[in-house]
């Protein structure tokens, strides 16, 4: 069978099959896992030997659903496999206490399946619609703890934020397909012109969207309400750098103007989301600006003409980042929080957990010999082989600044302090989870040629180490680290400290610029609703009333003079009686009259008619 | 060969005659009684689906005279715009003959009103003379009005009036358009397929007949602003009606655009396009703001059906406005398509909202929360028939939308604008399932005070659901259908 | 005609207007009857006349003023009966006051 439906159907259906048995639902989400990640194996060894494989599925009147395994896509499709399996491990530890395992592990093994459609996507529609459902698997994972406080709200800000941002995806897919005439993602990347630009900026809204770069970075801050392994998975690994892997994709298709915007929302990103990380005072928050953070270096590494940088940090940052949250899960269980004050010394009772920690940390900061500094350093590189190196430059090199900072500040406030840790279960599990991954976070800088080969490396010329870039690199990160851990919080932010605990909303934010006007606006429909309703019963109380003047017309008019008619007759009559007065000298007056008269006549007409 | 349209279309009136006459039986043997004639219908629709459609004109025609001097006959047949929505009306009649079997006032006069409803709705959609459909059209509103007047809620009077009255004035032009085109049709004849085929009128008679049909389907659909009547019908309609409602009698509206207004007048239609599609989009995007503003679930979800009838008002201008066969083609297909999805969807949603109405005897909104604890499958329906509702693709509303919204950029990219629409219906529903399903549960609603969904509610409700993820995911078993009628379309 | 008729005439032709007169311009019932005899028998010696000048020979005119003075006499009759129950009943025949039938 084509490997392509094994790395989709597997986790689908284990998914379906733990809907349905209810039992063992770690068993098989492991299995489901592990069944993908060695069909997507399957697919990378096909595309290191230079084979690709399609699969073709009927869709809509021509045009149908395509899955493509080129190198780029088998390579997503690995990471994606690879970073759910370990994820599924720790989850099986993390969720040992909880009572809805069967319906945890079934989601997750949905959006599993949902991310593969995406990454292996060959046209528009597909991806679309993978988009749209690793949404929908967004909102049911945040909001799977769903009578606690705060987590739907979290939950429906999360899809509402991304399905706004998702319109970007659908007039650009409906633009490029017009232009191409097919539905063929292959086929549209030679869209030029002002639709390329068009469709460019478009995209770049949906990539926000899901990538959670400023201003719709919120959402992800509030994700972190969900369990760990999906913040881990989901909003660290896979669904936040779909955004990425759009832009990735779309790259070749991107015009100079388009990729300018594009460096600049990363920057801004970057840097903002990376001053609000520093700001934070619960971990996974701090984690979640941290994501937004760097998932903007990846613009900007797009917005220099270099895709290839954007995606190599996007693999390490996946093994990072996820180790990152699954520390902080081990943490969260150990302490009942989540919050930085409680975590305070967990550093020094759960050693082994903290190293790894560790690592990923430095790793993120870019210190080598760990994969961060090599997919950093390809970032800087980039930048300053842009066009636009006096715009892109100073961002990178702002975000591997704040990137080791706050790193250094949450590694000083988790090691140094004291605090009460309980005792975890599952805790083989997690550790093993958090384990592969910290590996991978540490030896991937090796695998970068390999990758590099593979998709024809478009990295700029000075992509090896060289001179400049690697000194800037790693002036930053470690100047970051040292203030990061010496200099405390509201001396480096100083005023900016409570802006950026509010998220550097601005006017209020998307509640304010957003939801009020159009509840506002809804709200006005509604009184409009009633007036129209209103209006439509008065034209029936209209109607009545009409009815009421036309009875009166009949009853007063028409009978009136029926009537008049009658008085006049019964008048008439009145008068006539007058002749009946009952005195019999009048009867007898009346009558010989008459007689009279009759005679007259009589003898007239004898006269004549003689 | 059996006349299996004709014996679809009447089935159902034989089976209301019959429970007239058998007066003493239990209830439950004439819902049974219904449940069946219902059954066969479906049997029967299923059976004209395998016949299939005709590359060009109408299929499965069968005519009898009935009155030859004026050209009107008994003339049925059907084609890829009418054979999905025949089949559309059966499944939803079946399912809620299902749902209602228990209720128990009446009902006999209930399910022989029923049961004349669907052959009105079957009849209207397969009638190809222009006086058999208006009689159709018509009937179902007298069955309709006494189902709302009977069997409704709290201000039932008033709405089964308010819907009677508007929807029969509305429905006069309809006929005097009719009469029109029969006046200018030579030899004058009602035959629906002679008026498509060699359209009668021109010029101004065309664009005056045109504007009468028009708004004869605004009051039907409905369009803003003749809607008024749909919210205050559908809160005090009883479940299964507001499911009959929604499902079917709406798309009398649509079918009618397309069958009359797109295909009989087509060149007025084109002139007109621009006018219509800016009703669609105002349409579709008004309904959706009204159901942000909603606290009372069953007037939320009416006011979506405004925003989703909304879209394929657009649909419709758009493939007028086209000048390539294959846009044409794209956007009618996603017309159609909607109103299939549209019955399914709403009507799940209808009936759950009627089950949980029948739970807690209130519809506000306010009065739930966190009842996804309670009642997990009434929850978890909801949830998926909602975000059906909204357009998420593998469900069923996402295909037909598609396509719609593609087609408008081709031909009218302004108009892209109503695609706002489905972040503000996600924007809704998402409030309405957090209001109510998510959060807390309050000590109101505990399962020993709310059962979840029993035998008789699954049965209704499962093949809905099934069916939404299935045109979700394989939508061309009903594309194919009407693709071979909408790529042949001469216009 | 001779002269004998003309003289018989009159004398009828009198007798008929001293009765109108009497009943028309009379208040007593008994009165007005009396004026009606008259009428009555002015006419019967107007039918005397003509028999006896113009067709002697015919018993038909002594028959019909046979006839008349019968109707006379029974039409008294009741006439006075009816001036008897009138009496009884008001106390008086005088007609201006019998308006009763006044329509």
């Amino acid at each position: 069978m084509n490997l392509i439906a094994i790395a989709i159907l597997a986790p689908l259906s284990m998914a379906l099959l733990t809907m349905l048995l209810r039992r063992q639902p770690a068993a098989l989400a492991l299995l489901g896992a592990a069944a993908g990640l060695l069909a997507s194996l399957g697919l990378l060894t096909d595309a290191f030997n230079g084979r690709g494989s399609e699969l073709i599925l009927p869709g809509l009147p021509d045009m149908p659903l395509r899955l493509v395994a080129t190198p780029l896509t088998a390579l997503l499709s690995t990471l994606v496999a690879v970073v759910c399996s370990l994820v599924m491990v720790y989850a099986v530890g993390y969720m040992k206490k909880d009572n809805e395992k069967v319906r945890f592990f079934a989601t997750l093994l949905l959006f599993a399946s949902a991310m593969q459609t995406l990454v292996l996507a060959g046209d528009w529609i597909l991806l679309l619609s993978a988009w749209e459902l690793i949404g929908l698997s967004s909102y049911l994972l945040i909001g799977f703890w769903y009578s606690k406080p705060g987590v739907k709200t979290a939950a429906t800000r999360a899809f509402l934020v991304t399905r706004s941002a998702d319109l970007g995806l659908y007039i650009a897919t409906f633009i490029l397909v017009t232009s191409a005439g097919s539905t063929d993602i292959a086929a549209t990347l030679d869209t030029r012109g002002g639709l390329a630009v068009a469709a460019g900026l478009l995209l770049l809204i949906a990539a926000m969207g899901k990538s959670a770069q400023t201003p719709l970075h919120d959402w992800l801050q509030r994700a972190m309400a969900g369990p760990t392994p999906v913040s881990a998975l989901l909003h660290s690994a896979t669904l936040v750098a779909a955004g990425a892997i759009l832009l990735i994709r779309t790259a070749p298709m991107l015009p100079p103007e388009t990729l300018l915007v594009i460096g600049i929302v990363g920057g801004v990103t970057t840097v903002v989301t990376g001053l609000m990380a520093l700001g934070e005072s619960d971990l996974k928050r701090m984690l979640a600006a941290s994501t937004s953070s760097q998932y903007g270096l990846m613009l900007v590494a797009v917005g220099a003409g270099v895709p290839m940088a954007a995606l190599l940090h996007l693999i390490a940052h996946a093994a990072i980042k996820s180790s990152l949250f699954l520390g902080a899960g081990v943490f969260q269980h150990s302490r009942d929080s989540t919050v930085l004050d409680k975590l305070r010394g967990i550093g020094r009772d759960r050693p082994k957990i903290f190293s790894g920690f560790v690592l990923a940390a430095l790793a993120l900061a870019g210190v080598p010999p760990l994969s961060g500094f090599f997919s950093k350093d390809a970032i800087i590189a980039a930048s300053m082989n842009s066009a636009n190196i006096w715009i892109l430059l100073p961002f990178a090199l702002a975000g591997t600044l704040l990137t080791g900072s706050y790193m250094a500040r949450a590694l000083r406030l988790l090691w140094q302090g004291n605090g009460k840790s309980r005792s975890v279960d599952g805790l083989a599990w997690m550790g093993a989870g958090l384990a592969g991954l910290v590996f991978l976070a540490i030896i991937l800088g090796a695998a970068f040629p390999a990758v590099e080969s593979l998709l024809g490396a478009r990295l700029p010329e000075n992509s090896q180490v060289q001179f400049l870039p690697v000194v800037l690199g790693l002036s930053a990160a470690l100047c970051g680290l040292a203030l990061g851990w010496f200099v405390p919080v509201h001396r480096l932010l100083g005023p900016l400290l409570p802006w950026s605990r509010q998220g550097f909303a601005i006017a209020g934010g998307f509640d304010n610029l957003i939801i009020r006007p159009v509840f506002f606006i809804a709200r006005t429909c509604e009184k409009l609703e009633r007036l129209l309703y209103e209006s439509v019963l008065a034209t029936g109380r209209a109607g009545l009333r009409l009815g009421q003047a036309v009875r009166l017309n009949d009853e007063q008019g028409i009978d009136g003079i029926i009537f008049s008619f009658v008085r006049c007759m019964v008048n008439l009559g009145g008068k006539a009686r007058t002749l009946q007065s009952g005195l019999i000298h009048k009867e007898l007056a009346i009558s010989i009259v008459a007689s009279a008269m009759i005679l007259v006549f009589m003898l007239i007409t004898l006269l004549v008619y003689q | 060969m059996y006349p299996i349209v004709s014996i679809t279309v009447f089935l159902p009136l034989l089976g209301a005659l019959f429970v007239l006459f058998i007066r003493k039986a239990p209830a439950q043997a004439v819902h049974g009684i219904g449940i069946v004639t219902s059954g066969l219908t479906l049997l029967g629709a299923i059976l004209m689906w395998s016949r299939g459609v005709n590359e060009t004109g109408f299929a499965q025609f069968e005519q009898i005279n009935w009155m030859p001097s004026i050209g009107a006959a008994y003339r049925v047949g059907v084609d890829g715009i009418s054979l999905p929505l025949v089949l559309l009306t059966a499944i939803l009649f079946f399912v809620t003959f299902i749902y209602s079997a228990r209720v128990r006032k009446q009902s006999h006069a209930f399910v022989a009103l029923m049961l004349l409803l669907e052959t009105a709705s079957i009849g209207a959609f397969t009638a190809l003379d222009a006086i058999l459909f208006y009689v159709f059209f018509e009937v179902s509103l007298v069955s309709m009005y006494f189902m709302i007047a009977q069997w409704g809620h709290e201000d039932r009077q008033r709405a089964a009036l308010m819907f009677f009255i508007y929807t029969f004035l509305g429905s006069l032009p309809l006929l005097l358009a009719i009469l029109g085109l029969y006046l200018g049709s030579d030899p004058h004849t009602f035959d629906m397929r002679v008026w498509i085929s060699n359209p009668p009128l021109e010029g101004i008679a065309a664009m005056l007949a045109l504007v009468a049909m028009l708004i004869t389907f605004a009051v039907k659909t409905p369009v803003f602003p003749f809607h008024t009547w749909l919210p205050a019908a559908h809160v005090q309609a009883p479940a299964a009606g507001s499911v009959i409602l929604a499902g079917v009698m709406l798309k009398f509206g649509t079918y009618g655009l397309v069958r009359f207004a797109l295909q009989m007048t087509p060149d007025a239609f084109r002139e007109a396009g621009l006018v219509i599609l800016v009703f669609g989009v105002i349409a579709a995007l008004y309904g959706a703001f009204a159901a942000l503003a909603q606290s009372d679930l069953k007037r939320m979800v009416a006011y979506t059906s405004i925003n989703h009838m909304g879209y394929i008002i657009v649909g419709v201008a758009i493939a007028a406005l086209a000048t390539e066969p294959a846009i044409r083609a794209t956007a009618l297909d996603g017309s159609v398509l909607q109103m299939v999805s549209h019955g399914l969807v709403t009507g799940a949603l209808f009936l759950l909202v009627g089950m949980l109405q029948d739970r807690a005897h209130t519809r506000e909104m306010g009065q739930f929360g966190g009842l996804l604890k309670v009642v997990p499958m009434l929850g978890w329906s909801f949830v998926l028939a909602a975000f059906a509702s909204l357009g998420l693709p593998g469900l069923a509303h996402f295909p037909a939308e598609f396509q719609i919204f593609l087609a408008t950029l081709q031909v009218e990219p302004v108009a892209i604008i109503v695609i706002l629409g489905i972040v503000i219906t996600a924007g809704l529903y998402l409030r309405a399932i957090a209001r109510v399903f998510l959060g807390e549960t309050g000590e109101k609603w505990t399962t020993a005070t709310m059962s979840d969904l029993n035998y008789r509610e699954l049965l209704a409700l499962g093949p809905l659901l099934v069916l939404i993820i299935v045109l979700g995911i394989a939508p061309a078993w009903v594309l194919d259908i009407i693709h071979k009628t909408t790529s042949a379309l001469q216009l | 005609m001779g002269p004998e008729l003309v003289i018989a005439l009159i004398a009828g032709a009198a007798l008929f207007g001293v009765g109108i007169y009497g009943a028309l311009s009379q208040t007593n019932l008994v009165m007005i009857m009396m004026g009606v005899e008259l009428v009555l028998a002015g006419a019967m010696v107007n039918m005397l006349a003509f028999w006896r000048y113009l067709h002697p020979d015919n018993p038909a005119g002594q028959m019909f003023v046979l006839i008349i003075m019968t109707v006379m006499a029974i039409e008294m009759s009741v006439g006075f009966g009816v001036a008897i129950a009138r009496f009884r009943a008001k106390g008086s025949v005088e007609m201006e006051e019998a308006a009763e039938l006044k329509g």
